[in-house]
């Protein structure tokens, strides 16, 4: 492969973004955060982002936000992750390997169910509310 | 611990980040004898006793995290470089920022495996925050220099999967001319 330029870069960004722009917006406001402190680093979070950036790329949601933060302070859970999804609670999950990561994507993301047995933060009043 | 080079290299720019640095600079020297790494940043910095209960793994500033009386990052950085018979400095002063840098031996037995380079490259890049960070990357004699207000402003956004898989893919095209 030959050494890309900047203006190469560029425009494979605006082909790319082309076929974005012709996507469902609303994937534009789905966040997932992934906490790159020390232990979740340790814990393995580097394969979790990759995991999540393969599933998503897989099933076309190339909009979606993942964004990489320090500890989100649940150690004990590495690797943790927060998912915001419109219209469903936002979740903290844990212990979040690659094959979870995976999993997140297509029942929380794709299938708007959350994933319970990695939940490990947010108050269970707010999955009753969203369940109104 | 962590599993390789390219962990420990996020580790301490994540510290970087997180001490509010605007400015942000990662050397990676290889070499085929020795691998070595700088971070320099303008953050808030730590006085010499502060630097000092760093070292220690059972101390943390609580800042962060007020429950937590643990901090792993620099000890790890000291245990892998003791364990290599490596090198490593930290300078800090309060208010104008902190250096670290290690050298470590490629060749010892000890080395954990230098890892991928371009997906941590590619993810200290991509942490939330407003900072400006100056990647130079060398071996054996051929380098190359990516900086973040650049690329952010050829991609646009640095967060969508559609931005990092490109950020990747210009990534790995520097990283494979140091191979060729």
């Amino acid at each position: 492969m030959a050494k890309m330029t900047l203006d190469e870069l560029r425009k494979l960004r605006e082909t790319k973004k082309i076929e974005m722009d012709m996507r469902s917006p609303e994937n534009k406001s789905i966040h997932i955060i992934v906490g790159m402190g020390t232990s979740g680093i340790a814990a393995g979070a580097k394969q979790t982002l990759n995991a999540f950036v393969e599933e998503l790329n897989e099933h076309g949601l190339t909009e979606v936000a993942v964004r990489q933060v320090g500890g989100m302070g649940l150690d004990h859970a590495e690797p943790t992750v927060e998912v915001r999804v419109p219209d469903m609670p936002t979740v903290i999950y844990g212990r979040v390997s690659a094959d979870i990561a995976r999993k997140i994507v297509r029942k929380h993301v794709l299938g708007k169910q959350l994933v319970n047995e990695h939940i490990f933060d947010r108050p269970a009043a707010d999955i009753v509310e969203g369940n109104r | 611990m962590h599993e390789s080079i390219a962990d420990y290299i996020v580790d301490v720019v994540q510290n970087a980040i997180e001490s509010t640095a605007g400015n942000i600079e990662l050397e990676i020297r290889e070499t085929d004898a020795f691998l070595s790494v700088l971070v320099r940043d303008d953050g808030r910095g730590m006085t010499p006793e502060t630097l000092s209960r760093a070292r220690d793994p059972f101390y943390s500033d609580g800042i962060k995290h007020p429950e937590r009386s643990v901090g792993l990052g620099i000890p790890f950085l000291l245990q892998l470089v003791a364990s290599v018979g490596g090198e490593q400095r930290i300078f800090s002063e309060p208010g104008n920022g902190t250096e670290v840098s290690f050298s470590l031996p490629v060749a010892h037995i000890d080395m954990p495996p230098i890892g991928d380079i371009c997906t941590a490259v590619t993810s200290v890049l991509t942490f939330d925050g407003a900072y400006e960070l100056t990647v130079f990357r060398s071996r054996n004699g051929r380098e190359y220099t990516v900086r973040r207000s650049e690329l952010r402003s050829v991609l646009e956004e640095l967060e969508s999967v559609g931005a990092r898989t490109l950020l990747l893919e210009y990534v790995r095209s520097q990283e494979e001319c140091l191979h060729a």
